[in-house]
């Protein structure tokens, strides 16, 4: 483990002639050899977590509670250690997995979930002469050297979803990944990082997607176009990637999201992109209080933020009054534009302008995951999913918490791998 | 100011005499009862009341009586502390800038900066500390600032006595050339100063000199004139030709060599002008007809300089100083400063002192935090050096800290909290240390304790009932009282106007 840090090429080549032989005899079971290598001892058998708190799957609080984790690194089970016959005076069924009790008062949290980063993208992250082009694939421009991906892991992210930048009328698509590759290590290319290669579409509506010299090149352009193109997308019989994905857009077959940055955006997404087919998850960096009403007419949860400790008072009011109105809320996280940081105290700064505790801690855990469409992988504790967890201090939504440790996929990467 | 009123100074009065019952003007007590009390003076009481009168606090207690005649306010079980400090802000100051120790950053305070107060008081925040901010080099003053209720709910505020500091920067976020010459006029500035107080000395034993050669002459006169009475008509007139004469020819240096050797020897003549003083020239000769037998020449004052006064209150230990420096090198520049000239300062921002933490130790130097706060681009700050856990390493080492907003924009004071809270997440007793931080950590350092940053008796009656434990953190601020008056109540959350 620590090996890949000190000579990663080193590693690479045996990673790379391991698989070679992997794959031609030494696998056992589901598991390659490969990925043993890169474990703990522990984790052959899995591992047992008991913790004074955990982040249950609706957002409080759960105290005493345990986390089982299979040998494949998920979760095999959670909940309060009473029900689970983990209590005081039990006789910890623990199943030859090694049990880790964490420190007086930490809690159990799931690894963060940070939407709308542009991690690990080289050589620009949108196109210029193309307004839309849905088969503009982020991950094409994965580049698996930068470090800043190794401070999202230290801030308790552990899964993010990558996103073309907002430039564009239709941008691309995004990509879901975890910030510590899962399997073996492969360099320069995503390999197991990848919770979704075919992430949502990815739109935007406001001035960043103006022009000066293509179209559009205003906001009655940009929406004129989308009449235009979009009416025409269901018709269209193109058999190119494009086109093809254009057409499952507007049927509806796509997840997407759209960045609406003004409220006359977040308008248009109700006027003009619904009636067309497109439910888009919109992202608003915005006055939540001035278009409350036409976010929650989206029906989908709303990504707000990131907020900072200069946000004007709609911003910081905006998640409470949103959350009140029985909207879900996720934070984004912009890394590496903001500091991994900005995440949690976007969830902290909220709570305290009023927003419910647990909604807030959904708001970087649970919400996000959903709005990635990666639910079933991370982003909870729940039977099944991935064991990616993060060991805070104390309650994750106050600033007086620290990251103790982050694991993941059910082995501890922090600290361990990662100082 | 004058517009802030009566009311205020009686409520500031109120606040700053140790005797509450001194100043009834409302004699009704004000009492707190069912309240979590956080003292931060190293006590909780549960179920407690806290007795106020006149805005100043008399008693804290589990099982107190309340008074008959008082208006009982019931916490209902709520957490009760203090009110919040920064100890560093530019809250109410428009645009901080002032590169003069004439300044002082009350003067550019602004009482109807309402939105900026209202943000504050909301997160539980009643005094600041007000950093005049600027350039680098020799600032402006600043003082500390209490807020006063006001009818309509809003902020406004009053300089409390005795917080004020003089703030240097030695631009730290300067390339290495910048900050050697910031270091260097800095440390002028300061030799100036003495020179100045040297000057005035000087001038003060000049003209003790001078008065006394006066009244020599004046005696000799007195003597000549009665001897003079005696052998009257002897060579009177042409001497004081001469004289005459000889007073125009000083004047033009060219002439001096050719100038017929003095009749008499001169007596050493005073000095013009005071060293740097810079003074107008004196006017001695105006009456140069007179029948003196030399010239006595008047020192001349040297020019008033207030800034340097300023700096003379800081050699004198009146006045603290603020040194405003990042860099190790730059702290350790501060260090030589205060070693130089024995000043008391305190260093503001800190972001490398953990590599100079012994030295700060040594010279029991305490130092002011920045927010360790998320930075946009934060991959590009100036102090890569800086550590999450800054804190821990000055605690180890033994040096005094507070956490300020750093003056980075009026709305910062309002989540002083949240940053004292992020400067100590590593640390097992952050949330409740936090709280000491900006509260009687802060007042001690502002060395205003006995006023403000605890609940106890004398104190002023500044605080902030919260719906939770401040400690963790999700609880919100309910309602704010300053000098026992409500100054903020929570109102519900906007609706999205559906």
């Amino acid at each position: 483990m620590k090996m890949t840090m000190i000579n990663r090429a080193g590693v690479i080549g045996i990673v790379g002639l391991a698989v070679a032989a992997a794959t031609a005899s030494l696998v056992s079971g589901d598991e390659p050899i490969v990925t043993a290598l890169r474990s703990e001892v522990l984790r052959a058998a899995g591992v047992v977590v008991l913790a004074d708190h955990a982040v249950g799957p609706d957002g409080h609080l759960i105290d005493d509670a345990v986390l089982v984790v299979d040998a494949r690194g998920r979760i095999r089970e959670f909940g309060s250690a009473a029900e689970l016959g983990y209590g005081e005076g039990e006789p910890r069924r623990s199943g030859g997995r090694e049990v880790i009790e964490l420190p007086d008062g930490a809690v159990l949290c799931p690894g963060l979930v940070a939407v709308g980063s542009e991690l690990w993208v080289s050589g620009g992250n949108y196109e210029q002469t193309k307004s839309i082009d849905p088969s503009l694939s982020v991950i094409e421009a994965f580049d698996g050297s930068q470090s800043s991906v190794v401070d999202a892991l230290k801030a308790g992210i552990t899964s993010t979803m990558v996103i073309p930048r907002p430039n564009n009328v239709v941008c691309g698509t995004a990509a879901v990944l975890k910030t510590w590759p899962c399997g073996p290590e492969t360099g320069s290319l995503p390999g197991d990082r990848v919770l979704r290669d075919d992430g949502p579409v990815v739109l935007a509506l406001g001035p960043s997607t103006w022009d000066f010299a293509g179209e559009p090149t205003s906001r009655a352009g940009a929406l004129a176009l989308i009449r235009r193109e979009f009416d025409s997308a269901k018709d269209a019989d193109g058999d190119d990637e494009a086109s093809v994905r254009m057409r499952q857009l507007v049927s509806g077959e796509l997840d997407s999201i759209v960045w609406a940055a003004e409220v006359e955006d977040v308008q248009a997404v109700v006027r003009v992109l619904m009636p067309r087919g497109v439910n888009p998850v919109v992202f608003h960096g915005g006055n939540p209080l001035e278009c409350g009403a036409w976010l929650k007419e989206t029906g989908k949860p709303v990504v707000l933020g990131p907020l900072g400790f200069g946000s004007g008072p709609g911003q910081l009011y905006g998640p409470a009054a949103l959350s009140q109105s029985g909207v879900e809320i996720a934070f984004a996280g912009q890394m590496p534009v903001a500091a991994p940081d900005s995440l949690r105290i976007s969830a902290a700064l909220a709570a305290r302008y009023g927003m419910d505790a647990a909604a807030a801690r959904r708001a970087i855990t649970s919400v996000p995951a959903a709005v990635a469409g990666v639910s079933d992988r991370v982003g909870s504790f729940a039977p099944g999913l991935d064991a990616d967890f993060v060991v805070f201090s104390g309650d994750p939504i106050s600033l007086s918490s620290s990251v103790l440790e982050v694991w993941v996929n059910g082995t501890r990467v922090m600290p361990g791998a990662i100082e | 100011m004058i517009g802030v009123g009566l009311g205020l100074s009686i409520l500031l009065a109120g606040a700053t005499s140790a005797h509450g019952q001194f100043f009834n003007r409302g004699p009704k007590p004000v009492v707190f009862e069912h309240a979590h009390v956080l003292t931060m003076t190293g006590r909780e009481l549960e179920d407690a009341v806290i007795i106020t009168r006149g805005g100043v606090i008399e008693q804290v207690g589990v099982g107190v009586a309340i008074p008959d005649d008082a208006r009982v306010i019931d916490a209902g079980g709520m957490t009760v502390t203090p009110g919040l400090i920064d100890v560093s802000s530019v809250l109410g100051l428009a645009s901080p800038s002032s590169n003069s120790p004439v300044h002082y950053a009350m003067d550019a305070f602004d009482p109807f900066d309402m939105n900026t107060f209202r943000d504050a008081v909301r997160n539980g925040v009643t005094t600041v500390y007000l950093s005049p901010g600027g350039g680098v080099g020799v600032g402006g003053r600043g003082c500390v600032v209490r807020f006063s209720p006001r009818s309509n709910g809003g902020g406004a505020g009053e300089a409390v006595e005795g917080g004020e500091a003089l703030h240097l920067d030695l631009g730290s976020s300067g390339g290495p050339i910048g900050r050697l010459h910031t270091y260097n006029s800095v440390w002028r500035t300061f030799k100036d100063a003495l020179d100045y107080r040297e000057s005035l000395e000087t001038y003060d034993e000049e003209l003790e000199e001078y008065i006394e050669k006066i009244k020599e002459r004046a005696e000799k006169e007195a003597k000549e004139e009665a001897e003079g009475s005696d052998k009257k008509g002897k060579g009177g007139n042409g001497g004081m030709a001469e004289v005459s004469d000889d007073g125009q020819r000083l004047s033009l240096p060219g002439d001096l060599q050719e100038e017929p050797p003095p009749r008499r020897r001169p007596r050493p003549r005073p000095q013009p002008e005071g060293n740097g003083g810079g003074g107008p020239p004196a006017k001695e000769n105006g009456d140069g007809d007179k029948k003196d037998e030399e010239e006595i020449k008047k020192p001349s004052q040297p020019r008033p300089n207030p800034a340097a006064e300023v700096l003379l209150r800081v050699i004198d230990h009146e006045l603290p100083v603020r040194i405003r420096a990042d860099r190790d090198a730059d702290i350790l520049n501060a260090l030589q400063l205060a070693h130089d000239f024995d000043i008391d300062i305190v260093i503001e921002g800190a972001a490398e002192s953990h590599l100079v933490a012994d030295a700060l130790a040594e010279a029991e130097v305490s130092v002011v935090l920045d927010p360790y706060m998320e930075r946009s681009g934060y991959r590009n700050d100036v102090y890569q050096r800086r550590q999450a856990d800054l804190t821990r390493v000055l605690d180890e080492a033994g040096v005094d800290w507070v956490i300020g907003s750093g003056g980075r924009g009026a709305n910062q004071s309002r989540f002083i909290l949240f940053h004292a809270q992020q400067a100590l997440s590593h640390d097992t007793d952050g949330s409740l240390r936090a709280l000491e931080a900006v509260t009687s950590d802060a007042a001690a350092f502002l060395g205003l304790s006995d006023q403000i940053g605890s609940i106890g008796w004398g104190r002023s009656a500044d605080l902030v009932l919260w719906d939770g434990d401040p400690r963790s953190g999700s609880a919100v601020v309910d309602s704010v009282y300053i000098g026992g008056r409500q100054v903020y109540r929570r109102t519900p959350v906007p609706g999205i106007g559906e």
